[in-house]
Order: C-alpha cells, then structure tokens, then sequence
C-alpha cells in the first residue's frame, strides 16, 4: 500500500547510511576467531617455510653421514633423514615448494576462470549457454588423471606441474565469475537508487565491486588447499616434485616409507601440511562468511 | 525414463571418443616411446619391437587402427607386462578396486550423513560443533597422510591389522577408512548445509504448523531434499575416490586398478595408460548417469521434464 | 458483528510480548498485545511488514524458533489451556488439529517432494487415528471442496503442478481438513494475482460459513480487510494501536495512523488526487522510540504523545472500540 514506505527507497536508505561491504565484511571476519586463528597460523608457517631457511644452519642438501636418521635433538630439531640431511630445513624448502605451488596453480585457474566466465557472461545468449555446457561436461572429466598423464609425458618439471594443477581448477572459477558478470549486467536495477540521489560511482565502488569480488576471494582462497592437495598426491605417488627438490608431498612419501623405524620423518612433515590446509580451509570458510554471506550456509 | 537414459548414453558417446583422442595423441607426441627409454635395447631388436606394436606406422593409421580395435573393446597388449592384454590386466585387478571403493563409499556415507543430520539439528550448539570439528580434522587429513598415520598407529603400533596386501577381511579396514574418511568428513558437510537449507524453508514451517512430530519433519519432509546436495557430489565423489585409489593401493599394496595405473605411469605403459583412462572415463560417465537417475527419482520437480 | 460481547471468546490472547535476542541487541517484536477471538468471527489483523503480526500468531503455535524468539510474558487461553505455557507435546496435538494455519507464500510453502495427497492427509493422520484409505478418500473431499476439479487424480501430483492459486487452495483445504476451530491465515493472498485473490477470499468466506471456523486474517492491506473481515485489530512497530468493528474503524476511526493507512488506499481514492503517503519510516524496534511509536510520523502528535509520562495503552474509546491514541482518549481529537 501506498502508505507503507517505498521498499526500494528505504533499503536505498539503509545502503548509503550503512557501513560499507568492506568495513561490513571486516568487521564480521575479525570477530570470527577461527578464521583469525586460521589466518595466523598461515603467516606463521609461511615465515617458517620463507624466511626459515635464512636462519636455518643448515642447507636442503646438506648431508652429514655420520648422523643420519637421527631423531629430533637439539642440533637437528626435527631429526635428519636417511642421508643425514635436516629435516627441518627440509620442510621449510618443501613448504617453499607446496605453498608456491598452491598459489601458482589458484593464480592460472583464477586467469583462466576469470577470462572464461567474464566472456560467457558477457556475450550471454547461445554462447554463453554453449560455454557453460563445455565447463559442464568437463567437470565430468578425470582429471586427477590427465594432470597424471601429462606429468608422466612432458617429465615432471614444476612449472607444468602448477600449469597442469591451475587447468583443472578453474572450472569453479568460471562459474562464479560468470555468474558475478550477470548480475553486474543487471545494473538497472541500481538506477532507482541512482534516482535516489546516490552517486552512481559511489554505488558502484562501494557495493557492486565488493560483491563482485567477494566470492572470486572467497573461492580462490579455498582453491589454494585443493591445489596443494593436488601437487601432494601427485608428489606422494612420485609423479610430481622430483628430488632433490623436496615439497611436502614428497618429505611425507619418504616419510611413509621408513614409519616404521622412524616415525618422525613421517609424522613432521604430515603435520606442517595438515595444520596448513587447516589453517587455509578456516580461513576461506570466514572470508566466506565475512564476504559472502548468501553462500555462508555450511 | 528410458528415453532420458538413451540421450544421455548417446551424448556421451563423443565425450569419450574425445578423450580417447586426447590420450592417444597426447601419448603420441610424448618424446620417446615406450621402448627407447631406460633400458638398454640394441637398436635392431627396438626396430623390431616398434615394428611388432606397429610403432612405425605414419600416425594417422596408428590412429585408424587405434579407434577400430577400440569399436572391438580390444585395448591392445601392455607393453610393460609381455603377453598379457590391457583388457585382461584392467579385468583382474578392477574388482580389487571396485571392492575397495565400495567399503569407502560405504564408511563414507555411513559416518557423513548422521554427523551431518545431527549437527544441523542444534546449529551453533555442541551437537553441531562435535561432528563438524571431527569432520574438519577428516578433511585436513588427505589420505596420504592418514594413510600412513593409521598404518603406523592401528596397524604397526597397535598390531590389529597389517599394514600391507589384500588377503583377509581384516586388510579392507585400513584402507577402506583411510579412503572413507576423508569422504565422510565432506558428506558431513554438505549433509549438514543442506539439511540446514531445507529446515529453513517455508514448507518446514507448514509442516510443523500442522502437528506433525519433529522426528517426521526430519525423516519424511527434509531428507530427501536436505540430501541432495550429497547426490550432487556423488559423482566428483568417485571421480576422487578413483584418484584417492591411486594413493591407497600404493600405500597398502592392493593389487588393484589403481596401482596397475600408477605402476603403468612409471613404465611408459602407453597402451595401458590410455586403456585405464579410458575406462575410467567410461565409468565416470556411467556412474554420472546414474547419479543423473537416483536425482530424477528424488526430485519430483526434475522427473516432470522426461 | 454477529454474536454480542457478552459472549466467552474462544481465543483470548492478554498482554502477549515477544521479543527476538539478536546478535544487534533485543528487538521488541510484539509488546502488550491482547485481542479476544470470538467463534465463528473473521478477526483482521492489519499492519506493516514489522509490525508484529505475524509473530503475534506464530507465537501461539510455538512455531517461533527459541532463541533466538522469547516469549517474555502473557496469555494465550484457548478453552482452558494457555498456549504459551503448554507443553510442546500439548502445542503439537493443538497444531492442525484445533488451530491450523495457511501461510503467505503457496509457492514455498508445500513440500515440493511429497505429494500433494500425501501433505492433506498428514494432518489428519497425526491428529486422529484414521485408516490411510479413509485419509486419502478425506483428501480427495477436501480437495473437492475448495473447488478443485479431478480431485481424485490431482492428490497423486506434486506441488509444482499447481498454478499459485490452486496452491492456495490446497493449503486451505490442508489446513480445514482437522476442521479446526481457529484458522490463521497469514497473509494468504498478498503473493496472488488480484483476481485469485478474490476467489481465495471467497472460499475462506464459503468454508467458514459451512464449518463456523473462526478466522484470524493477518494482512498488511487495508482495502481487503473491508469486506472480509467482522473485526479489526490495527498494528504498529509491535503494538496495538486501534481495534474495533470494520465499520466502525472506517467510519470513524479513532487513531491518526488508522487514519492514514485509509487515506492511501488507492480503492478508497479520487483518481485525481495524489495519493496519501504517510512521511518517514518505522520505527527501529531494537530501540523503540518512548511513548506511542506512531507519535513521529504522526501529524497530530503533541509533546505527551513522546514523553514517559503519559503511557500508551490501548483504552475503550466507544462501545467494542478501543484506540490507543491519548488525544483521542483526552478527548482533544474526535
């Protein structure tokens, strides 16, 4: 009824009166102690695996055969391996590689997955109709496979490795960004607002780019422990990182192999990369929350 | 129904050709054969073996000869295993892994959805925070972490089970949960979102505004709807399940498909490799199909278009 | 009005107030509402969305989720039992049985995976111990009865066969099947085609002259209240602020807000005036403002009408109506 306020009007009036996504999204990811805790955690072990090695004593190959498989002391805090190399330093070089190569591979897929989806997006209609059912039949596909496929062809080199990881990410991403793109083409429905008196420009820097951005955020942060993932298994099953380059899959792999004498070179490794997924799946799961909330449901 | 069933089987069909396609070229153009490598062969007797696997052949005829063989499920001899056929390798060791997925699925389900039910009954309570820490820790544990961790624990240090082969009931525990769980810790999750999804409809309120029980608001108004995100996944799910056999089989040393294809990988087993992964295509599509159906049947609002 | 006051009302809500505990502090909801349900009467229910009256109802079933909802206090007598101190057992064999209810949205508010047969009958099949044959041949009547054709075969379809109105109508004969004493319909054409709507109205019309179901009908619009309803009850910002006969409240409505709500009817309207709306917006009930909550929207509104020291309550004003405006009761306006 005519009476009752203007519904657009009044949540037109609450957009410019409110505080904006971004202090919004903030506000509610720094109240979420988890993903603070996630967050933390992160940039710990990312100084550990980055700047560790500086500080560290010891070199990835360094090899000291008089202590070798030596269990954690004060000289060597996590032990050394079965060539009398630190371990500790190995796993911050083998984070090195695991993290490098989970940004590497989220940044090919996020390239891929923006490009694709913004062109479906906009060229909408039959195209965008054709693209999206091409992204539909590859979801479909083994893919785990094919990554295994082209390791095993093309030798295992780490620039395909994270190549090869972000090709079969970027699925998602497409999605996703093709979606954002179409609401963005909705922008119509923003001109009442903009007949409100609301700046355009305002409306647009401070509440449509938010939006948009918040998922491609959320969803990149939570590519990056399944790209890991993925270099691991590969890496685990020896068709990924090659000695004596190390990452974690691979310290885990070792690891695996000599468990039964010497739990530690198992149970270090495994630890930094389980406490890593950890710490990025919590942190994903807030920026969601914070930055997302229409998909905050689990 | 039947009609569906027969589109999406034809549709399917240039989908696979495709990745045969892709296999095969991509193996191609691979550097080097598959005899040229690591072992010392004289160069005449590699001629004769590239001539006995028709290695010579201008590509495009390879090719040819390729697809006609494959029209006749014939896959070709493994070039790592002398006198054993890819088809007769795939049917030994496939049962091995099929079995194995099926125990996984199985503990996957098993565990997923009644942690997922319960923790969307009281969310933001401890019923909700228990069953989804626990499934947080299952996905935090890839299974070539657990793997390895319960082999040392259960198997080594507990001495319950062995830590390696495929011969007792009591060899199918380990690795079926070390497959399982990880699965069961996601299920968990989607149960719990859509469970949470559902309860919050409007549908729900009717339900309760006419007095019917919270057990039947549960079981009879919400399942079916709150599980569907689950049947979504059911289909990466064994795609993963496919990828985490690889991992498992090489843990436990099970004799399955899995290992077959890993091993295949480090041979430069050309024709085994393309014959796995064409089979595993084939049984993704298939498996799809079926999750397409089991969709259908649930979803009355889905089944009004065939 | 068809039966006199003197009459014991079959629902007698008292000082009922609910408020919701939110993460942005307490937002009074519902505060001091009463109203007495008199059998076989239409009792309306009118105000804005966040008005309260639609927790008022959802806070007699119980179907308010605790926390974050809290009923802080009243009574709600239905008979000798007060809903809002019964068990949840005795609330759920009152639910669809003695008071059912019919909600806004027909489009979300059938289970889409159950069949339409199936969802009839469950009230019934919870409330009374019937045969499945018998449930079924009742859901087959009660389909019939809110005027739909091929009853028989269209208990076997699922919601998303329907056309919104027919949804509607299922949902009332869902609601009817018990043969309720008290029916709540919230809002139940608001999300219809105008003519649906009158054909919806219609049959509540029908069904409660065949079964003396007394209706409590929540709308937030005035217009359709007119000749629907024996009674109003007017609502804002979580208080009562006017009730009385329809004919009365529209003839002489005893509060500026009633007031202004009719004047921007557009039905009731010159086509060449501009239409009436009212100036600013509710208020905000996690603060609610200090004596009568229409006072700064309202053009008649003195200092007293803002101030602690005059409190609103509602007040007889003139035989069966009751107005919460004090320059009325002060006798300042008329």
């Amino acid at each position: 009824m005519g009476a009752l306020i203007d519904n657009t009007a009044n949540e037109a009036l609450t957009l410019e009166s409110g505080t904006s996504l971004w202090k919004d999204a903030w506000y509610h990811f720094t109240r979420n102690r988890l993903a603070l805790l996630g967050g933390c955690i992160f940039l710990v072990v990312f100084l550990f695996s980055f700047a560790g090695p500086w500080l560290s004593p010891y070199s990835y190959n360094d090899q000291d055969l008089s202590l070798v498989s030596q269990p954690p002391s004060k000289a060597h805090w996590m032990g050394t391996d079965n060539l009398g190399r630190d371990l500790c330093t190995r796993i911050m070089y083998g984070g090195r590689v695991s993290i490098g190569v989970g940004f590497a591979a989220t940044a090919v897929s996020l390239l891929i997955g923006v490009l694709y989806g913004t062109v479906s997006g906009y060229a909408g209609g039959k195209t965008d109709a054709l693209m999206m059912r091409i992204v539909d039949i590859l979801y479909a596909l083994p893919f785990t496979i094919f990554v295994i496929l082209l390791m095993v062809i093309f030798g295992r080199n780490i620039v395909l490795l994270f190549l090869a990881i972000g090709a079969v990410e970027w699925l998602t991403m497409a999605r996703i960004v093709r979606g954002q793109v179409l609401s963005l083409k909705k922008l119509e429905f923003i001109e009442a607002a903009v007949a409100l008196g609301l700046s355009r420009n305002r409306i647009i820097l401070r509440h449509l780019i938010p939006n948009v951005l918040g998922p491609v955020i959320v969803y990149a942060t939570l590519t990056v422990p399944s790209a890991m993932l993925l270099e691991a298994v590969l890496s685990f099953l020896g068709l990924g990182v090659q000695p004596p380059m190390s990452s974690w899959g691979l310290l885990i792999k070792d690891g695996s192999e000599m468990m039964e004498v010497y739990p530690w070179l198992l149970i270090f490794p495994a630890f930094f990369f389980s406490v890593t997924l950890f710490a990025l799946n919590f942190l994903g799961d807030g920026l969601r929350d914070a930055l997302d909330p229409q998909s905050a449901q689990d | 129904m039947l009609k569906f069933i027969a589109s999406r089987l034809l549709q399917s069909i240039p989908v696979l050709l495709l990745i045969a396609t892709a296999t095969f070229f991509m193996v191609r153009l691979a550097p080097g054969g598959p005899f040229s490598q690591e072992r010392q062969v004289s160069p005449v007797i590699l001629e004769k073996i590239n001539e006995h696997y028709g290695l010579n052949d201008p590509i495009i005829v390879q090719y040819g000869n390729y697809l006609k063989n494959l029209f006749k499920l014939d896959l070709g001899p493994s070039y790592a295993y002398q006198g054993r056929s890819v088809k007769e390798l795939i049917a030994e060791s496939f049962p091995v892994s099929l079995e194995l997925g099926c125990y996984a699925l199985l503990v996957a389900l098993a565990l997923g959805i009644p942690a997922g039910i319960i923790a969307s009954l009281k969310p933001n309570t401890l019923y909700d925070y228990l069953p989804m820490s626990f499934s947080m820790l299952g996905i935090c544990l890839p299974t070539f972490v657990l793997g390895p961790l319960l082999a040392l624990t259960l198997g080594i240090g507990l001495g319950w089970f062995h830590v390696s082969g495929w011969y007792t009931l009591g060899d199918r525990v380990l690795p079926s949960l070390t497959l399982g769980l990880f699965y069961g810790a996601y299920i968990a999750r989607l149960t719990r979102a859509g469970m949470l999804e559902i309860l919050s409809k409007d549908f729900i309120r009717t339900a309760r505004a006419k007095g019917v029980p919270e057990h039947k608001v549960i079981f009879k108004h919400s399942l079916k709807g709150g599980m569907l995100p689950v049947v979504n996944f059911l289909g990466p799910a064994v795609a993963g399940l496919i990828s985490g056999s690889f991992v498992v089989e090489t843990i436990f040393q099970i004799p399955g498909l899995g290992r077959h294809f890993v091993n295949a990988a480090f041979n430069r087993d050309y024709t085994m490799i393309m014959g796995t992964v064409l089979f595993y295509a084939i049984l993704i599509v298939l498996f799809n199909l079926v999750v397409d159906i089991i969709q259908a049947a649930m979803n009355p609002r889905l089944r009004l278009h065939d | 009005m068809h039966f006199s006051n003197t009459q014991k009302p079959l629902l007698s809500v008292q000082h009922l107030t609910t408020s919701f505990y939110t993460r942005n502090g307490i937002v009074r909801a519902v505060q001091d509402v009463s109203f007495n349900l008199k059998e076989g009467e239409i009792l309306g229910i009118v105000g804005e969305s966040g008005s309260g009256k639609s927790v008022t109802c959802y806070s007699l079933l119980g179907l308010l989720p605790q926390p974050p909802a809290k009923i802080e206090s009243g009574r709600a007598l239905l008979g000798d039992v007060d809903l809002l101190k019964a068990s949840r057992k005795q609330l759920r064999s009152i639910r669809g049985k003695r008071i059912s209810m019919v909600f806004q949205d027909p489009m979300t508010s059938l289970n889409p995976f159950l069949k339409v047969g199936t969802q009839l009958a469950e009230a019934l099949q919870e409330h009374a111990s019937i045969r499945t044959r018998e449930a079924h041949k009742r859901a087959i009547e009660a389909l019939e009865e809110v005027g739909i054709q091929d009853a028989a075969k269209r208990v076997e379809d699922y919601p998303h066969q329907f056309s919104g109105g027919m949804r509607q109508r299922v949902m009332i004969a869902m609601a009817l099947i018990t043969r309720p004493e008290v029916l709540i319909a919230d809002e139940p054409t608001t999300a219809l085609d105008v003519t649906v709507q009158a054909q919806i109205l219609d049959i509540l019309q029908k069904r409660r002259a065949e079964l003396g179901t007394s209706i409590i009908f929540i709308t937030h619009d005035l217009g359709v209240v007119s000749g629907f309803c024996d009674r109003v009850h007017v609502m804002y910002a979580g208080k009562t602020l006017e009730s009385a006969p329809t004919r009365k409240l529209f003839e002489q409505s005893k509060h500026p807000y009633t007031q202004a709500l009719q004047s921007s009817i557009p039905a009731l309207h010159d086509k060449e005036t501009a239409l009436y709306t009212i100036p600013g917006s509710p208020p905000d009930l996690s603060n609610p403002p200090r004596g009568c909550p229409f006072a700064p929207r309202c053009e008649h509104a003195i200092p007293a009408c803002s101030s602690d020291e005059t409190p609103m309550e509602l007040k007889p004003i003139g035989e069966e109506h009751f107005s919460a405006c004090i320059r009325y009761q002060q006798g300042d306006l008329s």
